[in-house]
């Protein structure tokens, strides 16, 4: 057990690289602009309601592609290099040294999500100088954590079942762009529109989109939503993680990097 | 029918039990009909390789060959398609060219892989400053050979009973090479069986006790370097050969002036007395190196 905490605490370590500020930051910015030029300010006052884009818009564009560039070579990096060959002959086995990943991304994920809900705060502070509405920013911290988990510990999957971080890279940008809400939503259309989808049914489909399982755990949605959001979180979860390790454990340890 | 698989992939070596049967004491791998197939290609084919305790084996073959798959196999990091496999409760796998991502410094390395494997890094951290590595410094600073270096150390880790190296000298600069040789010298003084690949056969052939030969998959070779002794003489008629008694006959081949000997050491000086009874100058002895019998062996191939 102590040797498996050494390896999360590099794991931890290791994930909290500048990478990780810089797409803070970059997010941040995309949503400070947003706020300042659509008058979210003086929406939120008016609805009295902290509504999903006036938190959370930078993550409908970029917050799939950013959780899934954090964890893409989360163990295809470090197979190329050979180290996870020296962390694997060392007496940790393969689900361990999985979860170690896993937890160090659901760290990163919670610790981003509380920095992000923070800045939020700032920025409504700065801009409305209520302290009151300022914190109310802090109801999406959970539904921001949960959504960059999901695509962290895809990412993390990914490179698993891929083996390259060059591949699972790739991969990453696809799935991140196909579960953008705005095309996602398309899609789903489309083919309920092909299928007779009801408008209840497609709310649910429309939730495959972790940012739309974001939007139903903020809060204000009703509890139906609410707790499909969370169904489908959990699936979303336990299909990951399942995935992930049995894959791993199975995998031969090849000649990486050659 | 595979016996024993190290770790069942959980590759934990402090869990792994002493092998299926009990193994033999005076082996640190025992490894049997070793097979390895990537769909219809076959890796590794039938493989029996017995590694003795305390002996430094030297692993040869060309790219491709098979070598680094049955290294992985046997260090638990892949899963052989069959035969079975007994290793050593605690081994050190030193992989080729590992890259450190973190920027730990050499120190750190040692105290992160020390405590992975639940000991104390303070010996290690000596062995290290004793090949001149300085613990405070940053790995991604250090030069390659320093790297390499400092990999074998921590590869040593938890005193291991057998080290794993895969091709340990490569990339490194002459006193890096001789370096890493000392240094794998000194653990096998320390009781430590080194089972090696490289390259190299000069390297192998002033490391190793015993060698094995893999090509396309299948041991060509498995005994001591070189089993033959080259004889040079002022030259030797075939026809004497034939005066010679049967037994000593069929391990005797003329190429030019040198009579090869397929003779075990005890039996050089009877070989020797024979041609000075027939009359025969002789120049000099020595052993067959590697890479004759490297060559011999791609030649029969």
């Amino acid at each position: 057990m102590r040797s498996w905490k050494m390896l999360l605490k590099r794991d931890i370590k290791n994930s909290f690289g500048k990478k990780v500020f810089i797409l803070l930051f970059f997010l941040v910015l995309f949503q400070f602009w947003f706020v300042f030029t659509s008058g979210s300010v003086d929406q939120v006052r008016e609805t009295g309601e902290m509504f999903y884009m006036a938190v959370v818009f930078s993550f409908n564009f970029f917050g799939s592609i950013v959780a899934l560039a954090l964890h893409y070579n989360g163990i295809s990096g470090e197979r190329e290099a050979k180290f996870l060959d020296l962390i694997l002959t060392s007496g940790i086995s393969k689900r361990k040294a999985y979860l170690s990943k896993v937890i160090a991304c659901l760290t990163v994920s919670g610790i981003f999500a509380v920095f992000y809900s923070f800045a939020m705060t700032l920025i409504y502070w700065a801009l409305s100088r209520d302290i009151g509405l300022s914190l109310m920013t802090f109801r999406y911290t959970l539904p921001i954590m949960a959504f960059l988990s999901v695509f962290g510990l895809m990412g993390l999957m990914l490179s698993v079942i891929l083996r390259s971080s060059r591949a699972s890279l790739v991969a990453c940008m696809i799935i991140g762009g196909l579960l953008m809400p705005r095309l996602f939503v398309m899609m789903v259309d489309g083919l309920g529109n092909l299928l007779g989808f009801s408008q209840q049914v497609a709310d649910i489909v429309y939730m495959i989109s972790p940012a739309l399982i974001m939007n139903a755990l903020n809060g204000y949605a009703e509890t139906s939503r609410l707790l499909w959001g969370l169904l489908l979180l959990l699936i979303y979860f336990t299909t990951i993680l399942w995935t992930g390790i049995k894959v791993f454990v199975k995998q031969d340890e090849l000649n990486y990097g050659e | 029918m595979i016996a024993f698989i190290p770790g069942d992939f959980s590759l934990s070596r402090n869990e792994y039990g002493e092998g299926v049967g009990g193994m033999r004491a005076d082996l640190a791998i025992d490894a049997r009909n070793i097979s390895k197939r990537f769909g219809d290609f076959a890796a590794l084919r039938n493989v029996t390789i017995s590694v003795p305790q305390g002996d430094i084996f030297g692993f040869i073959g060309k790219n491709g060959a098979g070598k680094t798959t049955f290294m992985r196999i046997v260090c638990g990091l892949m899963q052989p398609s069959g035969g079975t496999l007994e290793v050593k409760r605690h081994i050190g796998f030193l992989p080729q060219s590992v890259r450190f991502r973190d920027s730990m410094n050499a120190g750190e390395a040692l105290r992160f892989f020390a405590g992975l494997k639940g000991c104390d890094a303070q010996e290690n951290i000596r062995f290290a400053r004793d090949l001149e590595i300085d613990p405070a410094r940053k790995i991604n600073s250090m030069s390659p050979g320093q790297q390499r270096k400092l990999q074998l150390v921590i590869t040593t880790i938890g005193s291991p009973e057998v080290l794993v190296l895969d091709e340990p000298t490569a990339g490194l600069d002459p006193s890096g090479v001789q370096q890493v040789r000392e240094i794998i010298k000194i653990l096998n003084r320390k009781g430590c069986a080194v089972f090696i690949s490289s390259h190299v056969l000069m390297e192998l052939e002033n490391l190793c006790d015993t060698i094995a030969v893999i090509e396309k998959g299948e041991l060509r070779y498995q005994g001591a370097c070189g089993t033959a002794y080259e004889i040079e003489t002022g030259g030797v008629d075939a026809e004497l050969l034939d005066t010679l008694p049967q037994p000593q006959r069929e391990k005797l081949e003329v190429k030019d002036t040198l009579l090869i000997a397929g003779v075990e050491r005890r039996e050089v000086p009877a070989v020797l007395q024979l041609l000075y009874e027939r009359n025969v100058k002789v120049f000099g002895v020595k052993r067959q190196g590697i890479e004759t019998l490297y060559n011999r062996l791609m030649g029969e191939g």
